[in-house]
């Protein structure tokens, strides 16, 4: 073993060594003019490319930036780090190429910082690829229509807005109402239904408590082993921030490319515009609305195209992305979520008076669409699902007018009662995703009116009830159902046996 | 407003006129300080060197350990006069740093070549 580090270690040298012989000759070189706020302007490097690295030579050794303004005589370079050890008058020489991070297996199970290095207190992170930080998005022949289902667990999603592999999804609303919720029980469900699916959770700014709690949450739940977590804090340099979703796609895409399916979780995309609008204004690029540059629309726009479903050629891979914005008061015409609901196929959008009349999650049947989802909807979920939104939507505006009177005919009587268990239904803990056979078999049983006498405030006992007989006498059945390849007519042997079993669970539940 | 390239251009242009450096930066600096651009001056002398060497004249800095011989100044000299094919005039500047340990550092607009024994070491991580 210890002859084996000595091998190693001369081999590093050695090739330490040729690197530095081959740098005979005058190379470009610039010169700091002036540096502060994590940008340094440097002047003379004519040749510098957009984006591209420099490195910076301190008395400290060297610091790394990237080329972000390139104008007549000086070139502002945001600083990828410490940038007090940065000075006037430090020599700026060209790296030659545009930012990489490492890419590869490697990486999963393991907190990253945009820079592909570890932070999780693990051993360094010896990766065998790399891939481009910024990437052109792929073309039109390159890419295929969104057809297989990415099954988020959740069943309001699955049944009204379901997601497809390679669409972009967002998720919308005021602070604490689920959005972070709803891609962790989507990157859980991934791992518990074993589909292969790998999570990439870029977590932009936020608390590092919350992203030490989340990672210890996927640990529990078995689904680290198929993660990578790339995390900034809000004490990171503005640049981490900026960099640190497309650092995660580039992870992600590695899995793309090789035809295997990834999922993207950027949280959230408000702080990204937040940290973008920083660098800009103090690399002095003129503030257009809300003080955000005028690219703020492209910074999201070339991010989010790199999902894709790609075509059979390119092998078939995909890669999801689940966007998350933040509101406030509920606004989503602001500029960040406009741009943001322009670029997606959809969004859920999830309301704050919903969360806290306990419908969790809290969903807004109303204004959340998925644009693309529908083809890849499983046939299962979808022949039962089909006018759920509908009548969702349509429950919650009489439910509105109903509270001023007591007067209603039967129908809409009916129509509120059903629309109560269909709630009530839809609710979900979180970190428990549903199969497709649990969603379909729930559905089913509400759609059928088997829990039609059931007391609103047991339905959640009466589907645990049901769902518990059908796993234990019916699991061939189930099995077959969960595989979602077929149709569940109203008169099917399915149908019926689901509708058996609900009313027989419903018995124990009336109100 | 004139920009910083212009001016560079047209104070390149007395100096190899052969108009007295003392004057020419004396009436640059009155136009910087009557235009309120004093904070420019650094940006404005780098350019200048730039437009020197596009008019073949190459202002090269040499730092070394020890003094150079006379044959090290020719090979540098040499060495810039086969980068930049169009400098005709090479003006050598000498710093002595032994903190460089060995080698050579030649500086010049927009260019580097560092050979020192302290940058190696640096790279190499020691």
């Amino acid at each position: 073993m210890a002859e084996l580090q000595v091998k190693e270690l001369s081999g590093e040298l050695q090739a330490a060594i040729a690197g530095l012989s081959q740098s005979e000759g005058l190379e470009s070189a610039g010169v700091v003019i002036r540096v502060g706020d994590g940008v340094a302007w440097v002047h003379g490097l004519s040749k510098a490319g957009y984006s591209e690295v420099l490195e910076i030579d301190t008395k400290s050794g060297v610091v790394e930036a990237f080329a972000l303004n390139l104008m007549e005589d000086e070139i502002g370079a945001v600083i990828l780090g410490d940038d007090s050890q940065v000075s006037a008058g430090d020599t700026v020489r060209l790296k030659g190429v545009v930012l990489e991070v490492p890419v590869g297996p490697e990486l999963l199970g393991r907190v990253v910082n945009p820079l592909g290095v570890a932070i999780d207190g693990g051993p360094a992170i010896k990766a065998k690829q790399t891939g481009k930080v910024e990437r052109e998005a792929i073309g039109v022949l390159g890419r295929k229509h969104v057809h297989e289902p990415l099954m988020t667990g959740i069943m309001a999603i699955d049944a009204m807005f379901p997601i497809g592999r390679g669409q972009r999804e967002l998720i919308i609303g005021d602070r604490q109402t689920g959005k972070t919720a709803i891609a962790i029980d989507t990157m859980i469900n991934q791992a518990k239904q074993k589909t292969g699916v790998v999570n990439v959770y870029v977590a932009i700014g936020q608390k590092l408590s919350k992203v030490a709690r989340l990672v210890e949450r996927l640990k529990q739940e078995g689904v680290m082993d198929q993660t990578i977590v790339v995390a900034t804090g809000p004490a990171d340099p503005a640049s981490m921030l900026y960099l640190a979703p497309y650092a995660g796609t580039a992870m992600g895409e590695y899995f793309r490319d090789k035809g295997e399916h990834a999922l993207m979780v950027y949280d959230d995309l408000t702080k990204h515009a937040v940290a973008y609008r920083q660098m800009s204004l103090l690399l002095r690029r003129p503030p257009g609305r809300e003080a955000f540059p005028g690219d703020v629309f492209y910074l999201h726009s070339r991010l989010l195209e790199r999902s894709s479903k790609l075509s059979d050629d390119l092998g078939a891979g995909s890669l999801t992305a689940l966007p998350i914005i933040e509101t406030q008061a509920g606004d989503i015409s602001a500029y960040i979520p406009t741009n943001v609901i322009s670029i997606t196929d959809g969004q859920i959008f999830m309301e704050t008076d919903l969360f806290y009349q306990g419908i969790r999650p809290a969903i807004s049947a109303g204004l959340s669409v998925s644009r693309v989802g529908g083809d890849a909807q499983t046939k299962a979920v979808k022949s039962v699902s089909g006018h759920l939104k509908l009548g969702l939507s349509q429950f919650r505006e009489l439910a509105s007018f109903a509270q001023f009177g007591s007067d209603l005919d039967a129908d809409t009587k009916a129509q509120i009662d059903r629309g109560q268990r269909l709630t009530e239904l839809l609710k979900q803990p979180q970190y428990q995703p549903m199969s497709i056979w649990e969603q379909v078999a729930s559905i089913v049983a509400v759609d059928s009116g088997s829990f039609d006498g059931v007391a609103v405030a047991k339905i959640k006992d009466a589907q645990a009830a049901m769902l518990t007989k059908l796993q234990k006498d019916h699991k061939k059945e189930m099995t077959e159902l969960n595989k979602g390849a077929e149709k569940v007519e109203k008169d099917s042997a399915v149908a019926k046996l689901i509708e058996k079993t609900a009313k027989a669970a419903a018995k124990g539940f009336e109100g | 407003m004139i920009s910083r390239r212009k001016l560079a251009e047209y104070a390149a242009e007395r100096l190899t006129k052969g108009d007295a450096a003392s004057t020419v930066m004396q009436e640059l600096a009155a136009y910087l300080l009557d235009t309120g651009r004093s904070n420019e001056a650094e940006l404005v002398v780098r350019s200048i060197e730039d437009a020197l060497l596009a008019k073949g004249i190459a202002l090269v800095t040499v730092t070394s350990a020890r003094a150079l011989t006379s044959d090290a100044k020719a090979s540098v000299e040499q060495l810039v006069r086969s980068e930049f094919s169009q400098v005709s005039d090479v003006i050598l500047r000498e710093e002595i740093d032994v903190s460089v340990l060995a080698g050579v550092k030649v500086s010049l607009a927009g260019a580097q070549l560092d050979t020192t024994a302290k940058t190696k070491l640096e790279k190499l991580g020691v």
